[in-house]
């Protein structure tokens, strides 16, 4: 028979003589002493960390009280009209034979279970993340953290953060607390909570914030398994402090779903809600707040930097302004322009609406141009008016 | 100025020629402070998982991971089609190879037990109750993408408990007939080579197998998580049962009843016919819509026949005498329901 | 409220008693420090424009030296852009590359000193230990702030194989950690929790999501990284050692299956069947353990192997044997062993899932070969196409989150598939004059032995320091027996050494004194080239370049009759060797030993004695 030497970890990590003792025993190997934690000595930071799971549950439980879940209806009843999506969100098929929903889907189409959402004033306004309306659901319904479901109407939504607002006729409802982003330090732990898969426990995760001021600004990153399971439910600090609100991002846009594609990768992004007081108020309003865009097809600027239009998209901003092909864009609103990277980062931290001044060369001129964003195309349809007296014309649930 | 220049102890005096690099001493005595709170819990787990390997199929991997859970060999694994084949193989962690026979497994688990040669004292015990909450810490040991070596030690990940939930998943195209609760975690597990592996706690006990690899019906996403070890530990203790070998034959060529019933319900026997029994189609105006039968209900039990597969439900409606109602216990969503139904007989059919 | 439903079942609400939580968030703390120490020294890589796609480095020095992979800068060029968490960005230059082992070095300009990261000893890492991974994954700093991510060491002496052949990027003796590396992490840190540099990240497995995480990521060890590190800043295109003999598992344990009789080992004795009882200190029990060793050894190292050849050990020092690049020579051995166990199942193969290998042509054979080296793609020209255009391309190339130049201002991607990975291109790949072994730029080299001996100066005090320690210097290199070797030694020390030689060359890495060393190599007019070995680390891993031997050059590179300086103490202002011995062979026996003379004048003038107590001296 083969001679095989001991592995080399069991030399590497051979540990005490508990387990030894363990080994060589003739009952059934007892699992190493469960130890003041760590055994590593009184107040070690081993100590530490293995009591990080308490600290997990607790912060969670302190969030869990303005968690909802929030259900939508609506496809079963009329499948002729749906977007070309398999299964609606809420429907109760488990996938049937031949049919669309048998294929693989993409990620990024919504599942079957619930979203997320937070309460974020005690009168009844919820936000939750575009992820799962991205089909325009004519029926939501928001169940508490006490058990009562409610209807809910869909208001404004935010499509450079993936946020959106529902409001709920319900007074009394707690708002939990938040973490201003001058609190937020790299390495910090950092707990998702989301409801998406289903069950009567919403789902945890822990990581940490990996960076602060991504996606043009927007977003905390965290590596905390970030998917559909949580998008629209809170990040929390290890104090059950809200850092931010769970949703699919990428710098490269993509509509409501894009990012999702980063799921569980270890990098999640969370949009703070301290400081988001002005859009959190656009979106209760009704609000759509869209990504803006110059309007211009660019290419490289050219020996002197800069970026160069070569066409300019009509009806845009660009359009308006009296943009130029052939024109130079040196300057954003006083920064100089390093390349087409920088410009796009420089646009995206703005919405379609502001206005903006670039420095411009045409020719031999430098001129200063205002131009005001305009929107891209709506990555997310307009929400159906929804009628509080009755069923919908569907029939309702 | 001469007088004044003294240097200090910035003397780092050059030890003598030395070949070999000793690791310094200085970091030997700052190791035990560190905050490194898993060792013991890892070398304990490693010791107890092994390496499964068996025969590759289209794109199922032929190689998975396995757990020791008893002192004379019992090998715990995922249910898989790499375990079809004649050869199943298992290495040890101190590098030795065995076969492996495969003694039982469980389609509602999806887990399997083999069976080797050879005395294993390391071994894990089975408990009966779990030991983790959500928010525990979850060390996963297993041979993910089989980086280890055949002498090397498993590969491991951490993650916590991130719920322990009923399943709703799909393989690929397929529903995934796991019954039961799962711990779901929040490390990456689900990955080729995992499956079978061990999943303990922070003090080194098990709390789960590693499962298979699996998408959420309802987020439509990848999850990683474990089957709970009281789940297990029922598994492994069982009686002995035959071993499903595959989709069996159909054309049972037992005589059948003289007058066949009619119920108007075919099953989705797609996924095989020792696939669970989910209503595919409810003849309008049938025996079965009466009763109030509906697609994708789940047979559960066919009068006093529990019935697992479609092969067991249909050899039960064949039995079932037409005009007398009979009981169905299905399972639809998550509310197991009773219906009456009362076939008819097959002439009556139009 | 009344008691939340969800709330109760969920979080299984415990309290954590306040003194706990005040644990826990001290750790946190910690880990927020270490992480704040080192975020300053992690580099956001980019070739010429910084909108291409881009990697990840990090500084080790303050004079600006990083390390970053190889593929990083096979994608990015010779120069590029570097991105700091303060927000600036600064240009860097390629110094060294290692296409065997997937290393590089830039050194970036613009700042008087860096931040560096500390290094760490991967040999004392474990797994389970802790480990942190910064860079830039998804080029989605705009900020150039590194992303920090957290898990464990997985895995340890890990081995992931090459391609092209299978002898570049090959990742030996490498760290499995399930911290979260995405594409646009190569090339950067890991650290453990107490921050100091244990790996850089390169690889991961990918599954079929993609080229996104999926818990599976491996580091080349730092170990690796310092053995390579003087041939890197040498400016040179690395190659990787073999010992020319291949092995299986034996039952005694790695057994020889093959070897090349004219090779050192061949030489040496070893013949097939021989097993292999040590390698470079290290006790060999498996072949494949031997195998992730050599891996991250330069060619050329000298090592000591000891084996039993018919119930005889014999053991001897050799210098390891180069592995080719391109394609495999008939009689090369084969990387990987073939197990064959006499008896028991097949091994199992390895799985097909994993990364496939790119099959791009090795440096040196690169198409565009014969354009100059350095020429820069004007603004707005497309890339010059390189050859490795394959869409499934270097395995963690970073992805590309930005439309191209042309097109629109902004074209969102449709929410798409797990994504086709895209290569990064920026100025077409590095096109290095030389061929594996070879030093790149003949300039650059220069430049960098200028570095080197300014970094030695400063160890001994000091310009005016070493001036007026001439007296002394001259002493320790009458020691040395050898009117060439006492003459360049003098060379040495003066000012402007550079210019005081008629050729001055850093050849690169190799062994002195005991430590990892960089060997110079100079000639005087007329005269025989000589070599010096300085050291690159101290004990606790901080740059420590110090004279630590001296030879006459032959082909033995020192391995005949050399002097060795140690001992090191300060003396009136000037840190210099007390002793000196003459030394022979690779294994560097003492032959004589001697003390350097104290210069009484020395002595009195400082006011103190070597050793650094003060004290009136008692006589002259």
């Amino acid at each position: 028979m083969t001679h095989r030497t001991a592995i080399v970890a069991a030399c590497l990590f051979a540990a005490a003589g508990v387990l030894a003792a363990a080994a060589s025993g003739a009952a059934p190997s007892a699992p190493v002493a469960p130890a003041a934690p760590g055994g590593a000595g009184e107040g070690s930071a081993a100590d530490a960390y293995l009591l990080a799971p308490k600290a997990f549950r607790a912060a969670v439980g302190r969030v869990l009280p303005s968690v909802v879940r929030i259900e939508t209806y609506g496809g079963v009843f009329d499948p002729a009209k749906l977007a070309p999506t398999p299964t609606r969100p809420g429907s109760r098929g488990r996938g049937r034979p031949g049919g669309r929903s048998r294929r693989i889907r993409a990620v990024g189409r919504p599942g079957e279970g619930p979203t997320t959402g937070l309460v974020i004033a005690s009168d009844g306004y919820i936000v939750t993340s575009t992820f799962e309306f991205a089909d325009a659901p004519p029926i939501i319904t928001v169940a508490l953290a006490d058990g009562t479901r409610h209807v809910a109407r869909l208001l404004g939504h935010d499509e450079t953060r993936k946020l959106c607002v529902l409001k709920i006729d319900v007074e009394g409802l707690p708002v939990p607390a938040t973490v201003g982003p001058d609190d937020l330090r790299v390495g910090q732990w950092a707990v998702s909570v989301g409801v998406g898969y289903g069950a009567e426990d919403p789902a945890i995760s822990a990581g940490i914030v990996s960076a602060t001021g991504r996606v043009f600004g927007r977003a905390v990153q965290t590596d905390a398994n970030l998917s559909p399971a949580n998008y629209g439910g809170p990040l929390v600090d290890i104090d059950g402090r809200v850092i931010g609100m769970c949703v699919p991002l990428s710098p490269r846009g993509g509509g409501a779903l894009g990012g999702v594609q980063w799921y569980d990768s270890g990098i999640g992004f969370a949009v703070p809600l301290a400081g988001l007081e002005d859009v959190l108020e656009q979106m209760k309003r009704g609000e759509m707040i869209r990504a803006g865009r110059i309007g211009v097809q660019v290419a490289p600027g050219g020996k002197e930097g800069g970026v160069g239009v070569r066409e300019i998209v009509p009806d845009s901003g660009a359009a308006d302004a009296g943009l130029q092909k052939d024109d130079v864009i040196l300057a954003f609103d006083g920064q100089t322009v390093r390349d087409v990277t920088h410009l796009r980062q420089l646009v995206g931290r703005h919405v379609a609406g502001d206005t903006v001044t670039l420095t411009v060369r045409r020719g031999e001129e430098e001129l200063e141009i205002r131009v005001t964003l305009s929107a891209g195309e709506d990555q997310m349809p307009a929400p159906r008016p929804f009628n509080l007296e009755g069923p919908g014309r569907d029939g309702g649930p | 100025m001469r007088q004044a220049f003294l240097i200090l102890a910035l003397a780092l005096t050059a030890p003598a020629a030395a070949p070999a690099r000793a690791a310094p001493p200085a970091a030997a005595a700052e190791a035990s402070d560190v905050a490194e709170p898993f060792q013991k819990a890892i070398a304990y787990a490693q010791k107890r998982c092994v390496k499964v390997y068996g025969g590759a199929a289209g794109r199922e991997h032929g190689y998975a991971t396995g757990l020791v859970v008893s002192p004379d060999g019992l090998i715990l694994t995922a249910q898989g089609i790499y375990l079809s084949e004649e050869r199943v193989r298992v290495i040890l962690p101190d590098g030795s190879r065995h076969n492996a026979e495969v003694l039982r497994r469980s389609e509602p688990l999806q887990a399997a037990l083999l069976k080797i040669d050879a005395a294993t004292p390391d071994h894990f015990a089975l408990a009966a109750e779990s030991p983790v909450a959500q928010g525990d810490w979850a060390l996963a040991v297993s041979n993910a993408f089989n980086v280890a070596g055949p002498e090397e030690p498993l590969s491991v990940n951490l993650g916590i408990v991130s719920l322990v939930a009923d399943l709703e998943a799909r393989h690929r195209t397929q529903d995934v007939p796991y019954e039961g609760e799962i711990l779901l975690i929040d490390a990456i597990t689900s990955n080729p080579g995992a499956p079978g592996g061990a999943l303990v706690t922070a003090d080194g006990r098990l709390a789960g197998m590693l499962g298979k690899l699996f998408q959420s019906t309802s987020t439509n996403t990848r999850i990683n998580y474990a089957v709970p070890v009281p789940l297990l530990r029922g598994f492994v203790t069982a009686p002995e049962e035959p071993v499903g070998v595959g989709p069996v034959a159909s054309g049972d060529t037992t005589a059948k009843p003289a007058a066949k019933p009619y119920l108007g319900v075919g099953l989705f026997t797609l996924s095989g016919k020792n696939a669970p029994a989910y209503v595919d189609r409810v003849a309008p105006g049938s025996p079965a819509a009466a009763a109030g039968l509906r697609k994708d209900d789940l047979v559960l039990a066919v009068g006093s026949t529990v019935v697992r597969s479609c092969k067991e439900c249909e050899e039960a409606f064949d039995a079932l005498p037409p005009g007398q109602p009979a009981r169905l216990l299905v399972k639809r969503g998550r509310q197991v329901l009773t219906l009456t139904l009362t076939p008819t007989a097959k002439e009556d059919q139009p | 409220m009344v008691l939340p439903a969800l709330a109760a079942a969920g979080a299984r609400a415990e309290d954590i008693s306040p003194d706990e939580l005040a644990r826990v968030k001290q750790a946190e703390a910690d880990r927020i420090a270490a992480v704040r120490k080192v975020y300053g020294a992690v580099v956001a890589m980019y070739g010429q424009a910084t909108g291409r796609g881009g990697g990840s480095g990090v500084l080790i020095h303050p004079d600006g030296f990083a390390l970053t992979n190889f593929h990083v800068v096979r994608a990015a060029g010779q120069k590029g852009k570097a991105g700091l968490a303060n927000g600036n960005l600064y240009d860097w230059d390629l110094v060294g590359m290692d296409p065997g082992g997937d290393l590089a070095v830039v050194r970036l300009k613009g700042k008087d000193a860096f931040p560096a990261a500390p290094l760490g000893d991967s040999e004392t890492v474990r797994v389970g230990d802790w480990a942190m991974a910064m860079g830039n994954p998804f080029v989605l700093a705009e900020d150039q702030t590194p992303t920090v991510t957290l898990g464990i060491v997985s895995g340890v002496r890990r081995f992931q194989g090459g391609q092209g052949g299978g002898r570049m990027l090959v990742y030996g003796n490498c760290i499995q950690v399930d911290s979260s590396i995405n594409p646009g992490n190569s090339g950067g840190p890991l650290f453990d929790i107490r921050g100091r540099l244990i790996g850089i990240n390169g690889r991961g497995s990918f599954e079929e999501r993609g080229r996104v995480n999926v818990g599976v990521g491996y580091a080349i060890s730092i170990e690796q990284a310092k053995n390579f590190l003087p041939d890197l800043l040498a400016g040179k295109v690395c190659e990787h050692a073999t010992l020319d003999a291949t092995f299986f598992d034996g039952s005694s344990g790695a057994v020889c299956e093959a070897v090349n009789t004219e090779s050192p080992v061949g030489k040496l004795g070893l013949r097939p069947g021989d097993t292999l009882l040590e390698f470079d200190g290290k006790t060999i029990t498996s072949a494949n353990q031997f195998l992730n060793l050599v891996t991250t050894c330069p060619a050329g190292w000298p090592v000591q192997v000891r084996f039993r050849h018919q119930d005889q050990d014999v053991s001897g020092w050799l210098r390891l044997t180069r592995l080719p690049y391109g394609q495999m020579q008939q009689q090369a051995p084969p990387v990987r062993p073939r197990i064959v166990p006499p008896e028991g199942p097949e091994e199992p193969e390895k799985p097909e899932k994993e990364w496939n290998p790119e099959d791009g042509p090795p440096p040196g054979k690169e198409k565009g070969e014969d354009e100059p080296a350095e020429k820069d793609a004007e603004p707005g020209e497309k890339d010059a196409e390189p050859a490795d255009e394959a869409p499934s391309a270097d395995p963690d190339a970073p992805d590309e989150p930005v439309q191209p130049e042309e097109g629109g201002e902004d074209a969102p991607d449709s929410p798409e598939e797990p994504d086709t990975p895209r290569p990064v291109r920026v100025a077409g790949p590095p096109r290095p004059q030389a061929k594996p072994g070879e030093i790149m730029d003949a300039k650059r080299n220069r430049e960098i032995c200028g570095w080197l001996l300014g970094q030695y100066v400063a160890y001994l005090g000091g310009r005016e320091a070493v001036d007026r320690g001439v007296e002394r210097l001259e002493k320790t290199a009458a020691l040395c027996d050898d009117e060439a070797v006492r003459d360049a030694m003098v060379l040495l020390h003066q000012e402007k050494p550079l210019d005081a030689f008629k050729e001055v060359e850093l050849e690169g890495g190799d062994r002195a004194g005991g430590r990892r060393a960089f060997r110079l190599r100079v000639r005087l007019e007329d005269g025989p080239p000589c070599l010096f070995w300085f050291s690159v680390l101290d004990d606790r891993d901080a740059f420590e370049i110090r004279l630590v031997k001296a030879a006459r050059d032959s082909e033995a590179k020192g391995g005949d009759r050399a002097w060795t300086f140690g001992d090191y103490r300060p003396a009136g202002g000037l840190t210099a060797p007390r002793t000196v011995r003459r030394v022979s062979g690779l294994e560097e026996k003492v032959e004589e030993a001697f003390t350097v003379p104290a210069p009484a004048i020395l002595a009195e003038a400082a006011g103190g004695v070597p050793g650094g107590t003060v004290r009136p001296e008692a006589s002259r």
